[in-house]
């Protein structure tokens, strides 16, 4: 191994903060590396890839922010008793307190309460966008990518359009079609995400599809079918997945902006990006209206980003 | 550069600006029913629309023709760049968008300024320092300004620097000033991502033999980085430029709301609250043509930028052409 | 002006502080690493490598010149490694004297290599007891001290793995700023540029306003050594400098940079894998295992007498010519020629003729080939990159359409035979094991595959079958369930090889199938491949750029160049009575032993190898 490839595998290590790759570089695998090549496999086989051979702090944290974000959307009465749409008119706009941890609203309302029954909409939005973009996405990627020629032209000039617009524009300008409406807005995310899904499936399989062991894969007698479901998508699984968790962060910043802009969910209905639009009113008298949904919202993407880019380094790692 | 390549950048582009016309037409004019009482109904009586009225809308839009009739209508005066009336001013939809377009050109310019100046310091900053506790902290930044929603950083801003500390003018585009927190608030993500792009080309380029070769041969940290690493580095941060401006048109949207400004962003919103198909249609069309034209101007200077594209789409000298790939051993 | 003259130093700037300060010998201020006992301790027989002594001044103030770089118990640990990548090396180099670090992947050259230049990654603790060069001690020197040694005093050469120059800078305006970088003034910049292009054989004016990717390897390669005399080193590091190389181009590299070193005072450090290159080119020789050194001295004496039994197998293992064929394992002992007669009447497997393939380059990639395989038989391609021999074995198995020509197996046209029935007689096996193997799937998956596939045996027989391939390889059946990843390389070939034989194919085309494995690993799948071939009856194509390879195990060579075979017949033949001037310049190019090192070695070839194949049955390549 030259000097240049043994710094660039130092070298990595050192700037992202990882471990010491001992993976092979191609052919020039060592012999004498055995010993390492096989740690390194049995620690990317391992259900959490630790960096650096630490207790990961942030990737728990993230993972514990999400475990609350999910507990909040399906048992939201488990994190409070308080119902999120009555109002209390003798405590209108109270600051944060033991009480009422986010405080109250212009109308007496919970803010922590609001924010937890919130999650539901949000993140169910949200979590529907991605499965639209991921089943389309994968489905058109793989077709692309597997049968190329005319099928592959046609459906990749489709998702140049798609990645053309804005993804915010495009959700709108779907909503004007469907009407208003969390289950629009879902749909309408949803179609956003397809052209990354599309593009980065059909990128894995062409990467895969000449893959020297897809060759002799088939020179073993496998079928076409057999070789991409057997050889081709394990490949394909573990970068998708990393896309999943990235775009649902990304989901969840276009659905509460759109509910922001009030394409979503009418009023009363507790959900992040219109409780942030209800406190603008109140942005000198009550901070808080604004300020926590907010970070909520913030944390969440954050977790999924993080978790996103794990799931990714044990993706090169592999 | 050839003609050739000229010609197959342009025709692509075309082709999408095509079928964005086409998806958009089907997408918006054909889908949930009749598009007619779609935008009356946004108006408000949701009951008793006047027949007449809508009549008269159904042939404005050419609705009681065959559907490849209509299709090839709209086409035609989509290329004489006639994108129909806005159904809530009655304002041709070229004239709405060229009337909001130089507030947020200047609102976008500003922004991209100080995303370029943020976004490249952070990535340079973080590949030059030797320090691991600072080049984690620079590295992690993008990361959380890709995750902050815009909206929420906006009403931050607001109000710190208009309530609680009363800088800058909250709303409206009437002094200078006023264009600072809006830019900041669309420069956050923008930066980010600029940011996230160039440092991951830098450590790309970082790791590469030739900046092996060149810190053996006596050069410094900063020059490697700014003499080698960067003039690569910047390359596939350019191929980038075209999502970048989608970026601050999907922006604008959020940021012209919070900040209540003018501009192309408001308009989509108000387009997409009052339905108004022609003009949604009409912003969706000018924000594809923006990518394609961005994406275009990218493909006709990247091979000036990088000869390794300049020697692929022309003769190289024949001593070249072979590869050694054969021979490498361990 | 000669070479001499433009390498003769100190150059200005250079080793003039000659930081004699008492006591700086102490270890550097980093924590020492854990000193591991010497297992197999060097016999060093170098003078000037005391340990104990101080070099500086010993040697300051006698006749003989300073060594412009010293070293003594150097060890290096990287970041987050319990293990040290190279413990207690010293070694010296003389003014104008050239020294070879020799050793297989993982001996911890390349790692010395970036010690000597400090290019280690930041958080590497490195330890030595001395390092000097030109009598300033580098022992725990800062990067600001590195950055003023490096180009004007320790120059490097990489290997050039494509990208060891910028993509985006002309040849001249990189050159232009390392001398920028280094104190050249500008109106000197331009005429030393042409200098150092001269020197290294290429042309300023023609060469020097190309890009990069508008050069051959070897041109590159020319220019990397261009760029490291360009600041008139009084050291010349170069790690593998021409490793990616074909033979030919690697000799004139080769001799560009003993020309440069020759008569002047400017040293070398040689790291190579290559003993042969290692051999030709430098007066004292260092050889590396695990981190250290298991020999050092001038390297005639340890040609010729190796005193480790390390050294010995190495120069075993490393290919030469003019040892002749390989025999199968089994025949080592009984005496006489390997199984001519009944090779000479098997009959014909695979026969080409006139094979055309022409991808639209400046010759067709393949033109006119024809060749017959032979069951138990092998025939050799030889060539450089870009000779069509990898075309040429694509099309033999199917995978590629010739555009004229014949291909018939067993007197049956290639392509009525249907991509499943091609893959169950003809197999492959690809150089870059790694690649051909799913990483997601266990050894036993993956012998299980073609066996399913081909619908051989009963899925109950499966098993047994997936253990006996394993057998045949000399590979161990604990290694069932492991992935490829924690394989060794040698390991990982010989399951390409068990997956490739797995179907009972007739023919094999390997393709440089040893060409990514350390020699010794080398010579033990090639002996596989004998036996192998001896017991099931296989006819062979093996491809390679390498003579020696192609002598040890092929019955008939073709020798192709841009397409065409140049010169086709029996081996031992074409490569001792050869007059294609084509085949000359490749033989040429091959670095020799001395013919006493040759009948040494090749007396304990045969007699070693039984030893050798006992020893990784257990399944460890590790020598």
């Amino acid at each position: 191994m030259s000097l240049a490839m043994e710094l660039q595998k130092n070298g990595q290590a050192e700037t992202f903060g990882e471990d010491v790759r001992t993976e092979g570089i191609g052919a020039s695998t060592p012999d004498q590396k055995g010993g390492n090549d096989r740690q390194g496999g049995n620690r990317a086989r391992g259900l959490l890839r630790i960096r650096g051979g630490r207790l990961g702090i942030i990737e728990i944290l993230a993972l514990a922010a999400l475990a609350l974000a999910v507990l909040a959307a399906f048992w939201p009465t488990l994190l409070t008793g308080v119902d999120p749409l009555t109002g209390d008119p003798v405590n209108r706009l109270l600051p944060p307190s033991l009480d009422h941890i986010f405080g109250t609203d212009h109308l007496g309302r919970d803010v922590f309460s609001r924010t937890v029954h919130g999650s539901a909409q949000t993140l169910s939005a949200s979590l529907a966008a991605v499965a639209i973009g991921v089943i389309s996405g994968v489905v058109i990627g793989l077709i692309a990518g597997f049968f190329t020629g005319v099928l592959d032209a046609i459906f990749m000039r489709i998702v140049d359009v798609l990645q053309a617009i804005p993804g915010l524009l495009l959700s709108m300008a779907v909503i004007t079609a469907l009407g208003f409406g969390t289950i629009n807005v879902a749909l309408a995310v949803g179609v956003a995400a397809i052209p990354s899904f599309a593009r980065l499936t059909r990128a894995e399989v062409i990467r895969w599809r000449s893959a020297e062991f897809v060759r002799a894969a088939r020179a073993d007698g496998l079928s076409t079918l057999s070789v991409l479901a057997r050889h081709i998508l394990p490949q394909v699984r573990g970068p998708i997945g990393a896309l999943v968790a990235l775009e649902f962060g990304s989901a969840v910043l276009a659905v509460s902006a759109l509910s922001f802009l009030g394409f979503g969910a009418p009023p009363p209905q507790p959900e992040w990006g219109l409780l942030v639009s209800e406190g603008r009113d109140f942005l000198a008298a009550a901070w808080w209206m604004t300020t926590f949904p907010g970070l909520v919202v913030a944390a969440v993407v954050l977790a999924a980003n993080r978790i996103s880019h794990v799931v990714n380094s044990e993706k090169e790692f592999r | 550069m050839s003609l050739r390549y000229l010609a197959s950048r342009l025709t692509q582009g075309i082709i999408v600006l095509w079928i964005a016309f086409t998806l958009s037409f089907f997408l918006l004019y054909l889908l949930p029913g009749d598009p007619v009482i779609t935008m009356l109904g946004a108006g408000g009586e949701l009951q008793n629309f006047d027949p007449a009225e809508v009549e008269r809308l159904r042939s404005e839009f050419n609705l009681d023709q065959p559907l490849p009739v209509q299709y090839l209508l709209a086409l035609v005066a989509v290329l004489r760049l006639d994108f129909g009336t806005s159904i809530q001013t009655g304002t041709p939809v070229t004239e709405a968008i060229a009337s909001s377009l130089p507030s947020t050109i200047g609102l976008a310019a500003v922004a991209l300024v100080i995303a370029l100046v943020t976004g490249a310091a952070i990535a340079i900053g973080a590949t030059l320092t030797r320090r691991p506790w600072l080049r984690d902290a620079l590295a992690a930044l993008p990361g959380l300004g890709v995750a902050l929603p815009t909206f929420w950083v906006g009403l931050m801003l607001l109000q710190v620097f208009s309530f609680r500390f009363p800088i800058f003018p909250a709303i409206g585009t009437g002094t200078p000033t006023a264009v600072i927190l809006p830019a900041v608030t669309l420069a956050i993500p923008l930066s980010a991502i600029i940011a996230q792009i160039l440092f991951r080309a830098l450590q790309n380029a970082w790791i590469q033999p030739y900046v092996t070769t060149y810190t053996a041969s006596g050069y410094s940290r900063l020059r490697l980085l700014l003499r080698q690493a960067l003039p690569v580095a910047v390359l596939p941060a350019l191929t980038m430029s075209g999502v970048l401006f989608g970026q601050v048109l999907a922006g604008s949207v959020v940021v012209e709301n919070v900040f209540s400004r003018q501009g192309l962003g408001r308009l989509a919103q108000t387009a997409v609250t009052g339905q108004d198909i022609p003009l949604v249609q009409g912003i969706v069309l000018f924000a594809a043509a923006v990518f394609v034209l961005v994406n275009l101007a990218t493909d006709l200077i990247y091979p000036v930028l990088d000869p390794r594209l300049k020697a692929a789409t022309r003769n190289v000298p024949a001593d070249a052409t072979r590869t050694d790939h054969e021979g490498v051993r361990a | 002006m000669t070479l001499t003259d433009f390498l003769a130093w100190p150059a200005a700037g250079a080793g003039t502080e000659l930081l004699d300060k008492p006591g700086v010998d102490t270890p550097s201020v980093d924590e020492p690493s854990v000193d591991e006992p010497s297992v197999d301790e060097p016999s060093v027989d170098k003078p000037g490598v005391d340990k104990a002594a101080s070099p500086i001044a010993t040697t300051a103030h006698t006749s003989i010149p300073a060594p412009v770089l010293e070293v003594s118990g150097l060890s290096v640990t990287y970041p987050r490694e319990a293990t040290s990548a190279i413990s207690d090396v010293s070694l010296s180099i003389a003014p104008g004297g050239t020294v070879a670090i020799v050793g297989e992947s993982g001996s911890g050259k390349s790692t010395t290599a970036a010690a000597l230049t400090g290019l280690l990654p930041t958080g590497t603790v490195v330890h030595a007891s001395t390092h000097s060069y030109l009598g300033e001690d580098l022992v725990g020197a800062k990067p600001r001290t590195w950055q003023r040694i490096r180009g004007t005093g320790i120059a490097y050469v990489p290997q050039d793995a494509g990208a060891g120059l910028n993509p985006v800078r002309t040849i001249a305006s990189g050159l232009a700023e390392t001398l920028t970088v280094n104190g050249y003034a500008r109106p000197r910049i331009g005429s030393r540029v042409a200098e150092v292009l001269d020197a290294v054989g290429l042309d300023a004016a023609e060469h020097g306003r190309r890009y990069p990717c508008e050069l051959s390897g070897g041109q590159r390669q020319r220019v990397l050594i261009a760029n490291a005399i360009a600041a008139d080193p009084a050291l010349i590091i170069a790690d593998e400098p021409t490793s990616a190389l074909d033979a030919t181009v690697q000799k004139q590299v080769l001799d560009v940079l003993s020309e440069l070193v020759a008569g002047s005072s400017t040293g070398l450090l040689l790291i190579t894998h290559d003993l042969g290159v290692a051999k030709e080119r430098a007066e004292d020789l260092i050889v590396m295992r695990n981190g250290r050194i298991v020999e050092a001295g001038r390297t005639q004496s340890i040609i010729a007498s190796p005193s480790r039994e390390y050294t010995r197998a190495l120069l075993t293992a490393a290919p030469y010519l003019g040892g002749g064929r390989l025999r199968p394992s089994t025949e080592a002992a009984v005496d006489g020629a390997p199984n001519e007669a009944t090779a000479t009447d098997a009959e014909v497997v695979l026969r080409a003729t006139d094979i055309v393939r022409d991808f639209g380059g400046p010759h067709p990639a393949v033109k006119r080939l024809g060749v017959e395989l032979t069951a138990g038989r092998t025939v050799g391609i030889v060539g450089e990159s870009g000779s069509g021999k990898t075309t040429t074995a694509r099309i033999l198995l199917g995978a590629e359409r010739p555009d004229a020509g014949t291909i018939e197996l067993h007197d049956r046209e290639l392509s009525t035979y249907g991509a499943k029935g091609l893959g169950r007689r003809i197999r492959y096996v690809h150089q870059d094991s790694s690649a051909a193997l799913d990483p997601n799937y266990t050894v036993e998956k993956i012998l299980t595959e073609p066996l399913r596939g081909h619908m051989i045996s009963t899925k109950k027989d499966r098993p047994t079958r997936v253990r006996d391939l394993l057998d045949s390889v000399a590979l161990d059946e604990s290694l069932l369930g492991r992935t490829p990843r924690e394989l060794s390389g040698g390991q990982r070939q010989r399951l390409a090889i068990a997956r490739a034989i797995a179907v009972e194919p007739e023919v094999l085309i390997l393709d440089e199938p040893v060409s990514a494995l350390d020699v010794q690993v080398q010579a033990q799948i090639l002996q596989l491949l004998v036996d192998l071939q001896q017991r099931l009856g296989l006819a062979y194509l093996f491809i390679s750029h390498d003579l020696a390879v192609i002598e040890q195990i092929a019955d008939q060579v073709l020798v192709m160049k841009d397409g065409l075979v140049v010169e086709s017949g029996d081996t031992a033949t074409v490569l001792r009575e050869s007059s294609h001037p084509y085949t000359r310049t490749l033989l040429d190019a091959v670095p020799r032993f001395d013919s006493t090192a040759v009948t040494r070695t090749a007396v304990t070839r045969t007699a070693t190898r039984p030893a050798i194949r006992l020893a990784t049955s257990t399944g460890a390549d590790h020598a």
